[in-house]
C-alpha cells in the first residue's frame, strides 16, 4: 500500500472510530494514543517518510502534517464542547458569585471635587496650601491685625513654635499671590482647624474651598455672576440665591450667599430658622489693603470666596451629626 | 444682641411687620431672628378659686373649684401650700402645653383634675416655685394671661452684629438703621433737669495721663440721691436684656447703655479718695477688689481709674467692689468716656470678662455722644432717685477731634460695584445715611457721622452704597472674565486618581482627626511633630506624624460593630517637627483588615501577600517604574517591608504587632501601609515609548530547586535575572514547599521560566542551554539542588 493510501485509510478509520465512540473521556484519551502518541499511528507515517523518494517526500510530508492537524483538530472540538457541556449540567447557578470588596470615595472628597470642576471648568487653577501658618498668613496679611475683635470669631490652635493651625484656606491667597503676578485666578481647598468643642454641629477641623479672581475692573456685578453660576451648576437651574451684606476683614464689601431652600418639612424649618433661606458662602471684593500686604498695584480689583465643605455635603446627604463624616463607620461610608 | 421693638419706637415707627423687618435689616447687614417674648400658651387664662377642700385621699393636696368663665366650674387638684379659695390664679387649661409637658385630664389618687394652678416658674416669669402665683384681684376672669399681664406686645429682634458695627450695639444704633429702611428720620432726643448750685469741677479733678489710652473723659456729680430697687418697668428691661437687676443707678447706667451704645459707670464718691481721679495704666503689681469680688492683679495693659489710694475700677472693663454704688451710697459720680480699644479689649480678655461695656468699648463707641449721653443718664437718675446735679460737669478730652472726610469719585464706585447711578443718586443714599456731602466735579466729599468708626476710606462708602441700594439690586454680570495668563499649571491630580483607583479596588474612603495625644504617636515613626499649646484636651495635643492612629482608631470602631473584613484608605497631611521647622507630607494610609469565611467560594483574610500584590498591582497602574518590597528590620513592628521605587523608599507595609493589636482592641488580623505621595510622585514615569510585541512564540520551562530556609526568595529570582540574557522574559516561583521529606532547613521552590526573542522561534537547544547556566548559578551562589 502506497504511503499516500495509508494515509487516507488512517483518516477514514479515525472518522468510524470516532463516530461509533461514546463521548468519554476515557475513550477519548485511548484515541488520542492511538493516533497521537509518540508511536501512534501518526508517528509511524512520519518514520516511513525516509523509505520514499526525494521528490515526493515534501507532498507526502505535508499530506501527513495534514492527518495530524485535522485529527488534532476534532479531539480540541471535542474536547471543548465536552467541558461546556459538563459545566452546563452540573453546577447550582443559582450560587452567589465571587465576593469583592465594596469601596466608595468619602463624602467630603466628592463634595470638594464637584465644586472643584465647576470652577475648573471656568479658568481656576487648583492651588494648594499647607496647614501650618505663620499668623502673617492667616490674619495680618489679611487685614486681621493682632487684637482685632475679629480674631475672636475663629478660635485658633497655637503651636509650640510660633505658627499656628490655619483657621481657614483664605491663608493660601496671600502665599499665592506672593508668589505669582497678577491676574490671578485660583481656588484653594484644604483641611482648617477651629479650637471648638465637638458636638453635633461643630468639629476641631473641617474642610473649606477658597476663591480668588484678581485682574483690571473686576466688580461686584462680576463676583455675582459667578457665585450664581456656581449655584446653578451645583444646586440646579431653578435654584434662587440671594445676597446680603456681611463682615470679613478681608473683603469690603462682603456678602454671605444665600440660597432659598425651602420651607417643605420640619427639617427644613430647623436647617433655615424658619426663613427657607440657607447660608452657603461668603465672599466679597478683596480688601486693598490684602493687596497692599502682598504689594499688588492699588489698581487691582479682585473677588474672593469660601465655601464650607463639611455643611454643602450635610445639606446635600442630610446628615446631622458633623461627627459621622470623620469616624469611618463602613455603614455610613458604603452609602456613598 | 436683644432689641426691643417698642423701645425703638421712642425713636422711630414702622408700619412694618416683624417679618418683613427681620428681611430688610438682614439685607442691609444686620442679620437678626425674631424672638417672641409671649412664650405663654393662650390656654393658660385667669381664673378665680371658688372653693379649697383638702382631698379626701392625700394630706398635702387640695380639690379647688375654679370659675374661669366658662359654662361650668373646673374640678383642678392643686398641691401648693398657699392655694386658697377666693384668689386669683393662672389656670393652664388641658390641653395647654408648658414646656413640652401636655396639660391632661386626668385622675389624682381618684379625683378628677382638669387642669393645673402655674406658679411663676412653671410660666416662665420668674424662679418662683414656692406656691401658685397669686394676680391681682381685679383682672378679668377668663381673660389669657398674655392679655391681662400685658406681656404679649413687644417683640425682640435677636442681632447677630458683625464686629466692625460698634454703632449698631444700641437701640439707638438700629434704629438708625431702621431709618434707612423707612426713609426717615429718628426723633431728637433732648435731657431736661434741674441743676443745683455746686459745681463737679470743685469736688473732683480728673487727669487722663495719655489722650490715646481715653480720648475723652466726662464725669459729673450727683448728690443726696436715694439708692433703692428698681421700678417694674426698668426690671422689665433688665430681664429683657437678660442683665441682673441691682439697683436704680446701676440699672439706669444699664439702660442708657443699651438704649445709647455708650458704656457708664457710677462711683460712690465718698469712697474716693483725695478728690481727684486719675485715668492711667495700671503700674506693676497694683491689684484691686472688683465688683464680682475677685481680686485682680493688674499689668501695665490694663487702664485703671485711680484715687488717691490706687484703682477704684479697671477702666471700661469692671468696677471696684469698694467704690460701688449701694444702698450705703448719698452722692455719685457718673462716668462717661472713651478708652482705647485695644487695651480693653486685652484687659477684658486676660480676665475673661466679656461684658456688655467692654464689647462696646472695643467697637468703638461715638467720641462726639458723650456728653449727651451722660445728660441722659443724669436725667433719668433725678427722676428715679432724686438727687441734686452740679450745675457743671468735667470733660477732660484731647481736644483734636474733627470731623473726617473722605473724598469719593462715583464714577469709580460704579466701576466697581458695576451699577450706573447718577450723582444724585449717590446723594441721596448718603443722606440715608446721615453724610453730608458737598460736590466737586465727579467727587463727592463725604463728612462721616461720628458714630460711624468703621468708615475710613472710599472703598467702605462703596460697601454703604452696596447695601442701601441693596445688594440684590446691584446686577449680575454674564461673563467670565478670563485671560490665558491666569492659567496656573495644575500638578497631576494623583490624589484623585488614587481615589479612584483604590475605590474601585473596593477600598473605603476615610477622613480622619489630625489631633492626637502624644501616646499614640511613638507607635509607627520616631518624628516629633507640632504641638498645640493650647490645645482643649490632652488627646489632641500633637498633630499626627502618621495616618494610623485615625486608621486603627476607625478599624477598632467598626470591629465593635460588627464588620469582620473591609479595606480602608486615607490621603491626608502628615507632619514632622525638625529643629523648629516644620515639614507637611501628603501621604496615602491603608489597611487590610479581618477575615470572611462566610462565602461558599471566595474566603478572606488580610495576609501581608494579598497586600503587597495588591500595591504592586496599584502602583504600576499608577506608572511607577522598577518597585521593590524589601525587608528591614522596624522598631516599630517585627514585620516591616519598605516599598521602593527606584531604590527610593517611598512608604512601608507592616503586620500590626499584638502590643498596638491590644492598644487598639483590634481582634482580627491587620495589615497596614504608608506611602508618601510627595515622594511617589518623583517616580511616577509617564513617558511611554511604545515597543514592538514579539511574534515569536514563549518557551516554558519549570525548574524545582531546594535551598536553605533563609534563602529570600526575592534574591532567588534577582540573581536568576542577573545571569540570563535578554531571552529570559519572566520568572515566576509557583511553589513553595516545606516537607516531612525534606530537610529541617529546607525549602522546595518550583520556578517558572519564560523565554521569548523577538528575531526567531527558540529551538530547545538554545533554551536548554540558558537554564543550565541558570542552575549552575544558583547552585554557586545559593548552593541550590536541583530536584
Amino acid at each position: 500500500m502506497s504511503l499516500k493510501n495509508k494515509i487516507e485509510k488512517i483518516q477514514n478509520l479515525f472518522n468510524s472510530e470516532l463516530d461509533s465512540a461514546n463521548i468519554d473521556t476515557t475513550v477519548i484519551k485511548e484515541l488520542q494514543i492511538k493516533y497521537l502518541g509518540r508511536k501512534g499511528l501518526v508517528s509511524n507515517l512520519f518514520s516511513e517518510l525516509s523509505s520514499i523518494s526525494a521528490d515526493e517526500k515534501p507532498i507526502v510530508g505535508q499530506k501527513i502534517n495534514e492527518l495530524r492537524t485535522n485529527i488534532q483538530k476534532s479531539f480540541d472540538e471535542l474536547n471543548l464542547s465536552d467541558n461546556i457541556d459538563k459545566q452546563q449540567t452540573d453546577v447550582d447557578y443559582s450560587l452567589p458569585g465571587n465576593h469583592f470588596f465594596n469601596g466608595a470615595i468619602h463624602p467630603i472628597t466628592q463634595v470638594i471635587n464637584d465644586i472643584s470642576n465647576i470652577f475648573k471648568n471656568i479658568g481656576f487653577s487648583v492651588y494648594s496650601g499647607d496647614e501650618i501658618e505663620d499668623e502673617f498668613y492667616n490674619f495680618e496679611a489679611l487685614n486681621i491685625p493682632k487684637n482685632h475683635p475679629a480674631r475672636d470669631m475663629q478660635d485658633t490652635y497655637y503651636l509650640n513654635f510660633e505658627k499656628l493651625l490655619r483657621t481657614h484656606t483664605s491663608a493660601s491667597q496671600i502665599h499665592f499671590m506672593e508668589q505669582n503676578k497678577p491676574p490671578v485666578k485660583i481656588i484653594s481647598p484644604g483641611r482648617v482647624y477651629r479650637n471648638e468643642d465637638i458636638s453635633v454641629r461643630s468639629y476641631c477641623l473641617f474642610h473649606q474651598i477658597e476663591g480668588l479672581f484678581v485682574d483690571n475692573n473686576i466688580s461686584f456685578a462680576d463676583l455675582k455672576g459667578v457665585m450664581e453660576f456656581f449655584s446653578k451648576q451645583y444646586f440646579g437651574e431653578d435654584v434662587k440665591v440671594r445676597f446680603r451684606p456681611s463682615y470679613f476683614p478681608f473683603t469690603e464689601p462682603s456678602a454671605e450667599m444665600d440660597i432659598y431652600w425651602g420651607l417643605e418639612t420640619e427639617s427644613d424649618y430647623r436647617i433655615t430658622k424658619g426663613t427657607g433661606w440657607l447660608e452657603i458662602l461668603g465672599c466679597g471684593m478683596v480688601d486693598p489693603e490684602v493687596f497692599k500686604s502682598v504689594n499688588y498695584e492699588s489698581s487691582l480689583t479682585g473677588y474672593a470666596f469660601g465655601i464650607g465643605i463639611e455643611r454643602i455635603a450635610m445639606l446635600k446627604y442630610g446628615i446631622t451629626d458633623i461627627r459621622l463624616l470623620y469616624e469611618g463607620d463602613i455603614r455610613f461610608l458604603r452609602q456613598f | 444682641m436683644k432689641i426691643s421693638r417698642k423701645w425703638l419706637e421712642n425713636y422711630i415707627t414702622s408700619n412694618k411687620s416683624d417679618e418683613v423687618l427681620e428681611h430688610e435689616f438682614t439685607q442691609l447687614g444686620l442679620e437678626c431672628s425674631i424672638v417672641k417674648t409671649n412664650s405663654i400658651d393662650s390656654n393658660v387664662v385667669v381664673g378665680r378659686v371658688i372653693s379649697c377642700e383638702k382631698h379626701p385621699n392625700a394630706d398635702r393636696l387640695k380639690v379647688c373649684k375654679v370659675d374661669i368663665n366658662e359654662a361650668s366650674y373646673l374640678d383642678i387638684v392643686c398641691g401648693a401650700p398657699n392655694v386658697t379659695h377666693d384668689i386669683l390664679v393662672p389656670v393652664a387649661k388641658v390641653g395647654t402645653k408648658i414646656n413640652d409637658f401636655e396639660i391632661k385630664e386626668t385622675k389624682i389618687r381618684n379625683i378628677q383634675s382638669k387642669g393645673m394652678l402655674c406658679s411663676e416658674k412653671e410660666l416662665g416669669l420668674s424662679e418662683n416655685h414656692d406656691g401658685i402665683m397669686i394676680l391681682n384681684s381685679k383682672l378679668k376672669i377668663g381673660e389669657s394671661i398674655n392679655d391681662a399681664l400685658d406681656l404679649q406686645n413687644d417683640t425682640i429682634f435677636d442681632f447677630d452684629m458683625t464686629p466692625n458695627r460698634g454703632d449698631c450695639f444700641s437701640h439707638l444704633g438700629v434704629a438708625r438703621e431702621l431709618a434707612i429702611i423707612e426713609d426717615k428720620k429718628i426723633k431728637d432726643d433732648s435731657f431736661d433737669f434741674k441743676k443745683s448750685n455746686f459745681k463737679s469741677k470743685d469736688m473732683i479733678d480728673v487727669e487722663v495721663a495719655d489722650f490715646e489710652l481715653c480720648s475723652r473723659y466726662a464725669c459729673r456729680v450727683i448728690k443726696n440721691i436715694k439708692v433703692a430697687e428698681s421700678p417694674k418697668w426698668l426690671k422689665d428691661k433688665m430681664k429683657l436684656l437678660g442683665q441682673k437687676s441691682i439697683n436704680n443707678i446701676v440699672d439706669l447706667a444699664n439702660y442708657v447703655m443699651f438704649d445709647t451704645g455708650q458704656p457708664l459707670h457710677a462711683f460712690d464718691y465718698s469712697k474716693l479718695e483725695g478728690n481727684k481721679i486719675e485715668v492711667r495704666l495700671a503700674k506693676k503689681s497694683e491689684k484691686i477688689l472688683c465688683l464680682n469680688k475677685e481680686v485682680n492683679k493688674l499689668d501695665g495693659d490694663d487702664i485703671v481709674i485711680a484715687d488717691k489710694n490706687g484703682p477704684v475700677a479697671i477702666a471700661g472693663v469692671i468696677g471696684g467692689y469698694d467704690s460701688q454704688v449701694n444702698s450705703d451710697t448719698n452722692h455719685i459720680l457718673i462716668e462717661s468716656a472713651v478708652f482705647n480699644e485695644i487695651n480693653i479689649r486685652k484687659t477684658s480678655k486676660k480676665y475673661d470678662y466679656v461684658k456688655e461695656a467692654s464689647k462696646r468699648f472695643e467697637r468703638g463707641v461715638d467720641y462726639s455722644n458723650v456728653i449727651n449721653v451722660m445728660d441722659k443718664f443724669t436725667m433719668l437718675i433725678v427722676e428715679l432717685a432724686g438727687g441734686e446735679v452740679s450745675s457743671d460737669y468735667v470733660d477732660v478730652n484731647n481736644d483734636t477731634y474733627s470731623k473726617k472726610q473722605i473724598k469719593f469719585n462715583f464714577e469709580n464706585c460704579n466701576i466697581f460695584l458695576g451699577l450706573s447711578l447718577k450723582i444724585e443718586e449717590y446723594k441721596e443714599i448718603f443722606s440715608k445715611l446721615n453724610i453730608h456731602v458737598s460736590t466737586e466735579q465727579k467727587y463727592l466729599f463725604c463728612e462721616i457721622p461720628s458714630y460711624r468708626n468703621d468708615l475710613n476710606r472710599s472703598v467702605d462708602l462703596y460697601e454703604e452704597v452696596a447695601r442701601v441700594y441693596g445688594y440684590d439690586n446691584i446686577p449680575i454680570s454674564k461673563t467670565f472674565t478670563n485671560s490665558y495668563k491666569a492659567i496656573f499649571d495644575n500638578s497631576k491630580d494623583i490624589n484623585n486618581q488614587i481615589r479612584l483607583i483604590l475605590s474601585s479596588r473596593g477600598f473605603f474612603e476615610h477622613y480622619s482627626n489630625s489631633l492626637y495625644s502624644e501616646n499614640v504617636l511613638k507607635d509607627f515613626n520616631n518624628n516629633e511633630t507640632p504641638e498645640i499649646i493650647n490645645e482643649s484636651s490632652l488627646d489632641m495635643k500633637f498633630m499626627r506624624n502618621s495616618l494610623m492612629p485615625g486608621m486603627l482608631k476607625a478599624v477598632s470602631f467598626n470591629e465593635k460593630r460588627g464588620q469582620d473584613s473591609f479595606k480602608l484608605f486615607e490621603i491626608g497631611r502628615v507632619h514632622s517637627l525638625i529643629k523648629s521647622y516644620n515639614k507637611e507630607e501628603e501621604t496615602l494610609g491603608m489597611v487590610w483588615f479581618g477575615k470572611s469565611v462566610d462565602h461558599w467560594i471566595s474566603k478572606f483574610e488580610a495576609d501581608i501577600f494579598y497586600s503587597k500584590g495588591e500595591i504592586l498591582s496599584f502602583l504600576n497602574q499608577l506608572k511607577l517604574k522598577n518597585l521593590n518590597f524589601e525587608i528591614k528590620k522596624s522598631d516599630f513592628s517585627k514585620v516591616n517591608l519598605n516599598i521602593t521605587s527606584n531604590k527610593k523608599t517611598i512608604g512601608y507595609i507592616r503586620i500590626l504587632d499584638s502590643n498596638l493589636h491590644k492598644k487598639y482592641k483590634i481582634k482580627n488580623s491587620l495589615i497596614f501601609s504608608e506611602i508618601s505621595i510627595d515622594k511617589l510622585h518623583k517616580h511616577i514615569d509617564l513617558d511611554i515609548g511604545f515597543k514592538q510585541i514579539s511574534q515569536y512564540p514563549i518557551v516554558n520551562r519549570d525548574i524545582s530547586i531546594l535551598v536553605s530556609n533563609e534563602i529570600e526568595s526575592s534574591k532567588i529570582i534577582k540573581s536568576i535575572f542577573s545571569c540570563s540574557d535578554i531571552l529570559l522574559k519572566n520568572a515566576k516561583i509557583f511553589d513553595v514547599y516545606f516537607g516531612k521529606e525534606l530537610d529541617k532547613n529546607t525549602k522546595s521552590l518550583s520556578i517558572s521560566l519564560k523565554f521569548q526573542s523577538d528575531k526567531k522561534t527558540l529551538v530547545d537547544k538554545e533554551v536548554d542551554k540558558r537554564v543550565n547556566k541558570i542552575l549552575k548559578n544558583l547552585k554557586s551562589n545559593f548552593n541550590a539542588i536541583q530536584r
